[in-house]
């Protein structure tokens, strides 16, 4: 009758982990089911649609000769603010939810989560870009049709993957902010003060200071992001990007998931 | 022997002799509220700090470049920071309330809630003073700074009509956070739409107006900030000041009336 000396183990040694795929399902549903980040996707799609409907009666009314970059161009001034936002929160919200707890006890490495979720990002910055591009191709279809003039594309697929790495870049950066502080408004805040303060004291320096004008691409990552707003970057930009990349992207992210990996689940 | 409840003796609390919570009381609350927490308190050290840094970074470039060493050069060096992180302490001053979940206790002890309201915005005024009142003092030592380096006398142009619009643009940011904050009702949403409002609404108004006479003199009517970057040279004319009134009214006023309605009706969670 010997019960009590019998092991009170449990043995999920055979149970097979949870598939990365399931992951990012979950993480995806997660962006889109909480009611913050359902209000944000909506904003994003009203405010985009807003921005692509103004443009479309200015141009229109003003007889003015837009391209295809043009409103891919306008539809960035809502989704390039907004999109980050959602950036911030995928991370922050698993702290100030206070979901953390079942996330990790469910999937207790961390870094697995972590990787999820910036796989769940890349979805949604793909599916943005893409009904941005059909959404531009569409009003730049439309302005033909309306205006009579010839419908200038440009180097259109070039474009589109410019975009598509300013959308990324924009959600990998506040992804970085928000594992840095762990806090919505903290990682909002400093998501748009890179967005909007540096830059412009960068700018400030570099006029005044010209070894630091030289100096400025390299580090300035925002700023160098305008050549692909605009569709102009070429030869070393690549590279200056790259390099101001690591400064803003890569190291931060890097410290954001040391510290998520060891941050108190509370 | 009728200790029953209900049997003529009511067992009612009589707090009408009571006297309510002193207004002075409620702004020391809600001001401490505002420092002693965690997001404020780093908030307001990162204004300071941030607003130091600016000016010592403005003054190694002034006296290199030998640029503009004016009082009021030093401390638009400082007002930038804290145009940027004043709004949002004004937002905090309420969103928290709702974030933090303090709301209940809050509205407990005092049921009058528009009296919270003033309190809060009363201490959000407070620490814009105090944010401004740091950037003129530091502002001062670094002119005095400069001119030693330089070897010049300091020079202390600014003047009242700078200083006037320096304190009303610090003071409407500011409001204009809580306003929005009062609205929303929620931290991050809050700073999501001030920072659109600061940073992108400028642009796509300007735009509109160098495309369309129409909107070219209805824009100054509603653009809030440009009417307030005029504030800088006073005096303004009469039109100038309607200008501030009506966009005043728009971006200010109205999100205000609204965010204190929701306020008064908004449940405690």
């Amino acid at each position: 009758m010997s019960t009590a000396t019998a092991p009170m183990t449990l043995d999920v040694a055979g149970t097979p982990t949870v598939p990365f795929g399931r992951l990012v399902r979950v993480e995806l549903r997660k962006l889109a089911d909480t009611r913050a980040g359902r209000w944000l996707l909506i904003s994003i799609a009203a405010l985009t649609l807003l921005v692509l409907i103004i443009q479309m009666a200015v141009v229109l009314g003003q007889g003015l000769h837009p391209k295809y970059i043009d409103f891919l161009q306008g539809m960035n001034t809502t989704t390039g603010i907004l999109l980050p936002v959602l950036g911030v929160l995928s991370i922050t919200s698993e702290w100030s939810q206070r979901t953390a707890m079942v996330t990790f006890t469910l999937e207790p490495s961390r870094v697995r989560v972590v990787v999820a979720k910036l796989v769940g990002l890349l979805v949604i910055s793909v599916v943005a870009l893409a009904a941005g591009a059909i959404l531009g191709a569409l009003a730049n279809v439309l302005y033909g049709a309306f205006s009579g003039n010839t419908v200038v594309w440009g180097s259109a697929g070039k474009f589109v993957v410019y975009y598509l790495l300013l959308y990324l870049f924009g959600m990998a950066v506040a992804f970085a902010f928000g594992a840095l502080v762990l806090n919505s408004p903290a990682g909002i805040v400093l998501y748009f003060a890179y967005q909007f303060i540096i830059p412009t004291i960068l700018s400030i320096a570099a006029a005044l200071m010209s070894w630091f004008n030289s100096l400025q691409p390299w580090i300035d990552f925002n700023t160098d992001q305008n050549s692909l707003i605009d569709g102009t970057i070429h030869g070393l930009l690549w590279v200056k990007m790259a390099v101001a990349g690591v400064v803003w992207l890569v190291v931060p992210l890097a410290i954001g998931i040391w510290r998520i990996r060891r941050a108190e689940v509370k | 022997m009728s200790t029953v409840p209900g049997s003529g003796s009511p067992f009612t609390l009589d707090v009408s002799g009571t006297p309510g919570i002193p207004f002075l009381r409620l702004f020391q609350v809600e001001l401490r509220k505002s420092v002693d927490t965690r997001a404020g308190r780093w908030l307001v050290g990162v204004t300071v700090g941030v607003a130091l840094l600016a000016e010592v970074i403005y003054l190694i470039v002034a006296v290199n470049k030998d640029l503009d060493g004016s009082y009021g050069s030093f401390v638009a060096a400082s007002a930038f920071v804290s145009s940027f992180l004043l709004p949002i302490l004004g937002i905090m001053v309420v969103s928290s309330e709702w974030s933090q979940r303090t709301a209940m206790t809050t509205f407990a002890l005092e049921p009058r809630r528009m009296r919270i309201v003033w309190a809060k915005m009363l201490a959000g005024v407070s620490l814009t003073a105090f944010v401004l009142a740091f950037a003129l003092v530091v502002g001062l030592a670094f002119v005095l700074l400069f001119s030693v380096f330089q070897g010049n006398s300091p020079d202390w142009t600014f003047g009242w009509s700078g200083f006037a619009g320096f304190v009303m643009n610090q003071t409407f940011s500011m409001l204009g956070g809580f306003a929005l904050a009062a609205l929303l009702l929620n931290t991050p949403a809050a700073i999501v739409v001030y920072v659109a409002y600061k940073y992108v609404l400028p642009g796509l108004l300007a735009l509109g107006a160098a495309l369309m006479a129409w909107f070219n003199s209805l824009q100054p009517w509603i653009d809030f900030q440009a009417a307030q970057s005029e504030l800088y040279d006073m005096p303004l004319t009469a039109a100038q000041w309607w200008h501030l009134v009506v966009s005043g009214l728009i971006w200010l006023v109205v999100p205000l009336a609204i965010g204190l309605w929701r306020i008064s009706r908004a449940e405690v969670k």
